[in-house]
């Protein structure tokens, strides 16, 4: 009997380490190799070794795009974590319902496709927009930094409330109670308690959000008009001149503002596990945090301002889909439809099928990621995590030009195929669920293992039967954002998009630069729809696992 | 009266809560809540502390209706069981900041009291230390210092000291005795541990199920309990059948003397060191005694003895 | 129990939207077989005496499919009747010139690709000589004007692309400007701020304009014209599709771009105006051109055939409006009076060996509007 057991742990022991060396020799081929395979062009012009890429750095033209790129980074991640704030408090002072129906409101305003929110932007507040010049006659003129700022808060904020939101569930609400106990009133109490408290989680968002917008290309591209960054750049550099090694250069430069990120993210975490989640069932039901005074009137202005913006942006998508304002006056018109390119719906499944597999894979691997590094506490899992997260930081377009090099040759030749695309999008997105697994874990007790262990379970068994199952929530969560993301990105796949292979997003962005928007609108629309319709299913699948598996 | 609490009354989902209180209590005076959990007592406690809105009735103080004020603005401070101290500020600055937005002292004013009260539990020293580094008696120490900072009319607590080891839980339970005494402050204390209510208490409240089933001194609740819920609360006891009604009588007068003829064998035998408990059996009832000192420990599992107890001491109870 | 009822959900999913896929994909293929069966028969009974056996003949790469990489607005519309014709299914990705080079540089040329179809003519002649691009005279060349194609073989050029200006009356009237003739009238200070164009750096058409008038002006005079053009432009757009919507939806009053039958088709739904400029009128051609690393040469060489064939043009000329290349197909009615005497007399060799050098120029002149 003995030796059957010793057997079984040993099989599960070598499971276990297989499963561990396939996630790092992902990690290694699909992350590290095609980001190298792209920064080694940086060093290199007609074969020589060469630094001129990065010299070129520090000419006044490139220095001006450099204090541009930090001017719109920093004013955006700064306001879209201050709008994220409040918008968070708004969801940590309502209760039921009202608290749900916001939550979800920010989860489905993370659909949002590439450009069209640029798009509705300059339809409602540009020299002839609706709102500016039909309205309050007006003729304003939205290019230019401003723009760029204002549309990179609207597309982030959705994002960075729900992040920040988790570091207000970590909250001890008992705090609260002695400090309101104690004398102080609900502004004095924000003030003094909660913020400090949420502090580690604001400053993670804050340069999240920051390297985000550094290395958002899209947005300036559109509404920048003359006012040019980094991103714009190398991608300029990629498309017309094709001198990758100068956008190499340029890409690599922005990976210290990403380390210094996950730096701060890391702090978090900690701060995190180290407060209590003291027994709470009390201060739940108890009115301990109700908004009033200056802070609840900012609250609930920004959440009117965020719903007003939120409907302004989608009503405009939908709107242009199907009518024609062109004559100055509004027709509806079903025109669009028919004039969707051929490879439309097959462009769409495809769409639909990447990103499934993408979003399942990845959602997978975050986790695993989350298991071996904080739970198994293995030795270089940290670095692991941190190149993991690489592909979020840098460029899209500079990610999916590696893969462009890396794999165009033999053997490693998935060009034109479908596998390349899923590959692409899945390792790029493991960090999402890779983060709220690690949120989740911190919440989980430590015991749970050894005990596990200590009642005879192999590694295995405790992997799927104990570990899995208790991730679900985060895994659903992490596949319905995943999922989202890989039906509205674009950066990184449009080199990988082949004819026969290509997807939705990318059709849009074609549509788009051909400028055909109301194409493009109705392109925007089927995508929304059909990323709602899958976000909901999963919602409610998620629900069922809650009531189920308490 | 200082403090009084008529028709309080605040239900969850119909069965759990507080479903109705008259209480009214004495200035200085230390009153204990005392009851199993669920039976109501931090409802109460949260009422009074103003994080709770009550569905019917009113608190008054000093004859002021307080019931809808904010927690913030009632001069009633509270204990949590947790402590709920501020992780993010040091010892000083959390008894530091009750005076800043309670007594509205500006940080310079507030310093010195903020040492006076450190002084007063015992922790000069500490004022610099973070709440992480210091031990869970000293955290409650900590606590104790925020709340009575602020001058209250009313401390609560809310069982400040079951995160304690025992040894630590009797002593800062006789240190809290002494403060209350020598500072005269109105201390509302909520447990479920029958030692602290008996020991600490002016009065104790003891809860059923969201009503109070008796108030009295300790010893009025220990020698006359109102019903067999209190009475087995509060104490062991044996309850005995007579031709009269059921009776009650204590373990600890209950007597038993060596007797190889008597009616009860010693069944089991735990020894507590000052006192020795006993079960002994005629047959048909199980009798629990308990015997105090050297002698008292010297029967063993088998003996046989005769047992009986006073008549005096056994009191009546009628069922509810 | 749970993961099985996911898995489930997913299939179905993916089930339902795959006939959804099939379904609406009907429609299109009916209408388009409706019109090439009013074109067959019509070529059947000129044609009666083919036989079956010949018409199978006919169609010697039936069920290859090609892949080509589109920057030739509407052409897609002409796939079906090629499909029809030939047997050989279409695949296509629409992508820019610019971006298809960039691809195929980190690709080392292997793509997947066979054919490239339209865009800008300076991309493919980096392509040529990065050796990219497979060497193929097509019989049916020899009836396109040797101006129009590579002297060496390796692109023909498809369709001519002039380019103009497009113009917004509305905008026009409210600000009391009268319709720019020239191209030195664009460097009028009334029209500061009003006009748009895209960055030559990225759009084929605009290089062309760029090139063109530099090498008609003569370089001192030709930059000096735009010097003067670019105080007017508040920045330069990313892309060759965005000055003609941004002018109908009146963001500006003038729009610089090419001038195809999708632009003259804006003058029936919104107040603009179509013009092409009095005094010079820059032109690109459109090619065509096969990839050296493509598997289906025979194939690709068919369909460039067919393009070049006087029907492949005209099916061309059908789905997008231009001036073809071939001397016997007919300017479309639709793109308005081409005065062809005003279409400049350019050399297309130097919009390829040119293209950095002038860039750079463009960039000190224009940098801070446009980026390189």
């Amino acid at each position: 009997m003995t030796t059957n057991r010793k057997s079984r742990y040993l099989a599960a022991e070598l499971a276990d380490r297989l499963i561990l060396a396939a996630l790092l020799a992902g990690i290694g081929m699909f992350i590290i190799y095609p980001i190298c395979s792209v920064v080694v062009t940086s060093f290199f012009k007609d074969g020589h070794f060469t630094l001129e890429y990065y010299q070129a750095l520090f000419t006044a033209k490139s220095i001006k795009l450099i204090k541009n790129s930090l001017k719109v980074a920093v004013l955006s991640s700064v306001l879209t974590t201050g709008f994220a704030f409040f918008l968070s408090l708004a969801v940590f002072a309502a209760k039921g319902k009202r608290k749900q129906f916001i939550r979800n409101s920010l989860v489905f305003t993370m659909i949002s496709p590439p450009f069209v929110s640029s798009l509705a932007y300059i339809m409602l507040f540009g020299r002839r927009g609706l709102v500016t010049y039909q309205l309050l006659g007006l003729s304003v003129n939205p290019y230019g930094w401003h723009g760029v700022v204002i549309l990179q808060v609207i597309g982030s904020i959705s994002f960075a409330t729900l992040m920040l939101s988790t570091s207000f569930d970590h909250l001890d609400r008992r705090l609260i109670l002695a400090s309101r106990d104690l004398g102080a009133t609900t502004t004095e109490t924000l003030w003094n308690v909660i913020l400090p408290m949420v502090r580690p989680g604001i400053l993670s968002v804050l340069f999240m959000l920051f390297t985000m917008n550094l290395a958002d290309f899209g947005t300036p591209v559109v509404i920048g008009g003359s006012f040019k960054t980094l991103a714009t750049e190398a991608y300029l550099q990629v498309i017309s001149s094709s001198k990758l090694g100068k956008a190499s250069a340029i890409s690599v430069f922005m990976v210290p503002a990403a380390v210094l990120a996950f730096f701060f993210y890391y702090r978090a975490m900690k701060a995190n596990e180290k407060s209590t989640g003291s027994d709470r069932a009390d201060a739940e039901d108890s009115d301990a945090f109700t908004l009033n005074g200056p802070a609840g009137v900012m609250t609930w202005t920004i959440t009117i301002v965020f719903y007003v913006i939120m409907l302004l942006k989608y009503g405009n998508i939908f709107l242009s889909a199907v009518s024609n304002s062109a004559s100055g006056s509004l027709k509806f018109t079903l025109e669009y439809f028919g004039k969707l390119p051929r490879s439309q719906w097959s462009s769409f499944q495809h769409s639909l099928i990447y990103s499934c597999i993408a979003a399942l894979a990845a959602s997978l691997m975050g986790i695993l990621l989350s298991y071996y590094t904080h739970r198994r506490k293995l030795k270089g899992m940290r670095s692991a995590e941190f190149l993991a997260s690489l592909p979020y930081i840098i460029p899209g377009t500079f990610y999916g030009l590696g893969y462009v090099a890396a794999f165009s040759h033999k053997p490693f030749y998935i060009r034109g195929t479908a596998a390349i695309i899923i590959l692409n999008l899945a390792f790029r997105q493991i960090s999402l669920t890779n983060k709220s697994a690690n949120a989740m874990f911190s919440g989980i007790n430590r015991k749970i293992e050894e005990a596990a262990r200590d009642l005879g379970a192999s590694r295995l068994n405790i992997l799927f039967g104990i570990i899995l199952p208790l991730m679900k929530p985060a895994f659903i969560t992490g596949f319905i954002s995943i999922f989202t993301s890989c039906m509205t990105s674009v950066g990184a796949i449009i080199f990988l998009i082949s004819p026969g292979k290509n997807v939705a997003s990318a059709e849009l962005f074609q549509s788009i630069e051909n400028g055909r928007y109301g194409v493009a609108s109705v392109q925007a629309v089927v995508i929304i729809l059909a990323t709602l319709g899958i976000n909901l299913a999963f919602m409610s699948m998620l629900k069922l696992s809650k009531r189920g598996g308490k | 009266m200082f403090l009084q609490m008529l028709g309080l009354k605040k239900l969850y989902d119909q069965e759990k809560g507080l479903k109705y209180l008259d209480l009214e209590i004495e200035e200085g005076s230390f009153v204990t809540l005392l009851g199993p959990s669920g039976c109501g007592k931090t409802t109460t406690l949260n009422l009074l502390g103003g994080f709770l809105k009550a569905d019917e009735g009113k608190i008054l103080l000093e004859g002021e209706d307080i019931t809808s004020l904010p927690p913030e603005r009632r001069p009633v401070s509270t204990v949590f069981q947790s402590y709920a101290l501020f992780p993010h500020l040091n010892v000083l600055e959390n008894v530091c900041y009750g005076l800043r937005f309670f007594r509205g002292m500006k940080k310079k004013e507030a310093i010195p009291v903020a040492m006076e009260q450190l002084a007063s539990v015992g922790l000069s020293g500490y004022e610099k230390a973070a709440i992480s580094e210091i031990s869970g008696g000293q955290q409650q120490r900590v606590a104790l210092a925020r709340a009575m900072a602020t001058n209250p009319k009313i401390l609560l607590l809310d069982e400040p000291l079951s995160n304690l080891d025992a040894g630590l839980r009797i002593q800062l339970r006789e240190e809290l005795k002494e403060l209350q005494k020598k500072l005269k402050i109105t201390m509302v204390f909520v447990t479920h541990d029958q030692e602290e209510a008996l020991s600490l208490s002016d009065r104790i409240v003891v809860m059923e199920k969201g009503t109070a089933v008796q108030v009295g001194t300790p010893r009025e609740i220990y020698f006359h309990p109102a019903s067999s819920y209190v009475a087995s609360f509060v104490g062991k006891v044996n309850y005995l059948e007579t031709e009269k009604g059921t009776r009650i009588v204590r373990p600890e007068d209950v007597w038993m003397k060596e007797d190889p003829d008597g009616a009860y064998r010693v069944e089991t035998v735990s020894f507590m060191g000052s006192h020795t408990l006993y079960e002994i059996s005629d047959g048909k009832t199980v009798l629990k005694a308990d015997l105090f000192g050297i002698d008292g420990s010297r029967f063993r599992p088998g003996d046989r003895v005769k047992a009986g107890w006073d008549d005096v001491s056994a009191r009546l109870i009628t069922e509810r | 129990m749970k993961k099985r009822a996911i898995a489930a959900f997913m299939a179905a999913a993916v089930a339902a939207s795959a006939l959804t896929g099939c379904q609406s994909s009907k429609p299109a293929e009916t209408t388009a077989a409706e019109t090439t069966a009013a074109e067959t028969t019509v070529a059947e009974t000129t044609a009666a005496e083919t036989t079956e056996a010949e018409k199978e003949a006919d169609k010697p790469f039936e069920g290859t499919t090609l892949n080509v990489m589109l920057a030739y607005g509407g052409a897609d519309a002409s796939f079906d009747a090629f499909t029809e014709k030939t047997g050989i299914k279409v695949e296509y990705v629409e992508i820019s010139t610019g971006k298809a080079l960039a691809q195929l540089q980190a690709e080392n040329g292997n793509t997947t690709a066979d054919v490239w179809f339209g865009g800008g003519v300076d991309s493919y002649i980096s392509a040529k000589e990065l050796g990219y691009l497979e060497q193929y005279e097509s019989p049916e060349a020899e009836a396109i004007n040797p101006a129009y194609r590579d002297k060496d073989g390796y692109w023909t050029g498809l369709a001519l692309v002039p380019a103009g200006f497009l113009v917004n009356n509305d905008v026009l009237k409210e600000k009391n400007l009268e319709v720019p003739k020239t191209w030195e009238d664009l460097t009028k200070p009334e029209y500061k701020g009003e006009i748009i164009m895209a960055s030559p750096a990225i759009s084929g058409t605009q290089y062309a304009i760029l090139n063109g008038t530099l090498q008609a002006y003569g370089e001192e005079k030709g930059w000096e014209v735009w010097k003067g053009i670019n105080e007017n432009v508040d920045f330069y757009a990313q892309g060759g599709g965005e000055p003609g919507p941004k002018c109908a939806a009146g963001e500006f009053g003038i729009a610089v771009l090419a001038m195809t039958g999708g632009t003259f088709a804006m003058e029936d739904e919104y107040p603009v105006t179509a013009v092409y400029p009095e005094d010079m009128i820059p032109w690109t051609p459109a090619p065509i051109a096969i990839f050296k690393s493509s598997e289906n040469k025979d194939a690709a060489k068919v369909f460039v055939d067919y393009y070049l064939s006087k029907e492949g043009q005209e099916a061309l000329r059908e789905a997008d409006a231009r001036v073809m290349a071939r001397g016997d197909v007919d300017v479309p009615a639709e793109i308005g009076n081409v005065d062809s005497s005003k279409l400049i007399d350019q050399d297309v060799a130097l919009f390829g060996s040119q293209r950095e050098e002038l860039l750079e120029k463009w960039e000190a002149l224009a940098g801070d509007k446009d980026s390189k």
